[in-house]
């Protein structure tokens, strides 16, 4: 084992110890094979200076993740921003100007397939589409905004998410926060859903 | 306020490195490499910390672990695509197109930057 491999075992002592049960290895194995790359001096320091750089910068990501697990450090949005983000990309494919209900229920739908047993995503597509003023076609070039319907029904997942104990809002509270927007399609298809298999 | 933006640049590129296929982490940090022509290295720490949040949110999952005939015998593990990282993959890519679009649109790609 060279120099540089045993220094590199060393600092990954440096990142909590689950994480390091599961990567130091791996991590080691990449380092090692980085360390293949290098032919001259000049390259050994540039390693260096990028592994150190790296290594600065992830080992306090890593702690700060364990004391805020639900942030992450804003790397990947929680489940319910998943949702959102499905949701805009299907308003935008309908070249709408903003994020309806029935665009977010199919983005509940993207994020977790399986959150309403039996509920085929094509189905929900299918109908949402034959109730859309306008069919798929190029996006607006503008940033989509959420409906009316839609902050209510967020703002309703929130306080679901809240009364059942938890900090993060996840996609079974979005599809709650949707059956209490009763005159929408999106509630309708979720109604109909649940009476068909009751 | 909800972002509709969900995706780092290292979520994305590594999403990007998998979409044709497996490829274990050195693979990964290669493929990045190459394809930003260098801008973009994505270091042990920086990489596995993002595989472990993708794998975490159901974007990736292990396909498996066994060596690697163009390098060595060591054993390495693999990570392919899910269907979710396949699907927020796209979705960011239709973002990102928008906002070309928007950036064409207001001829920012042609004009001479005002001094």
């Amino acid at each position: 084992m060279s120099f540089s491999e045993k220094m590199y075992r060393f600092l990954l002592r440096a990142y909590p110890r689950d994480y390091r049960i599961r990567y130091a290895e791996p991590m080691e194995q990449l380092f090692r094979d980085r360390l293949h790359e290098v032919h001259a001096l000049a390259d050994l320091v540039a390693l260096w200076g990028r592994t150190l750089a790296d290594w600065a910068v992830s080992v306090p990501a890593r702690y700060l993740e364990r004391v805020t697990p639900h942030t992450r450090s804003g790397s990947l949005a929680d489940p319910a921003r998943r949702c959102i983000f499905f949701a805009r990309s299907e308003a935008s494919s309908f070249s709408r100007r903003e994020i309806t209900v029935e665009h977010l229920l199919l983005g509940v739908l993207r994020e977790e397939p399986s959150l309403v047993p039996g509920m085929k995503l094509e189905a929900v597509v299918r109908t949402i589409e034959a109730n859309e003023p306008v069919g798929r076609r190029v996006p607006p070039m503008e940033d989509l905004r959420l409906s009316e319907e839609t902050i209510r029904v967020v703002a309703a997942a929130r306080e679901i998410a809240r009364a059942a104990g938890r900090r993060q809002v996840a996609p079974v509270d979005l599809a709650t926060g949707i059956l209490r927007e009763a005159d929408t399609l999106a509630a309708r298809i979720l109604r109909e859903h649940i009476s068909d298999r009751a | 306020m909800y972002s509709p933006n969900p995706l780092t640049p290292a979520v994305f590129h590594i999403l990007l490195a998998i979409a044709d296929g497996e490829r274990h982490g050195y693979g990964i940090m290669q493929e990045v490499s190459v394809r930003t022509g260098g801008k973009v290295v994505l270091g042990p720490g920086t990489l596995y910390g993002t595989i472990n949040r993708m794998l975490e949110a159901g974007l990736i999952e292990e396909s498996g672990e066994r060596s690697d005939p163009e390098l060595n015998d060591e054993r390495r593990r693999y990570y392919r695509i899910t269907g979710k990282g396949w699907r927020a993959a796209v979705a960011e890519a239709e973002r990102l197109q928008g906002l070309l679009r928007l950036a064409r649109a207001k001829h920012l790609l042609q004009r001479p930057r005002p001094v």
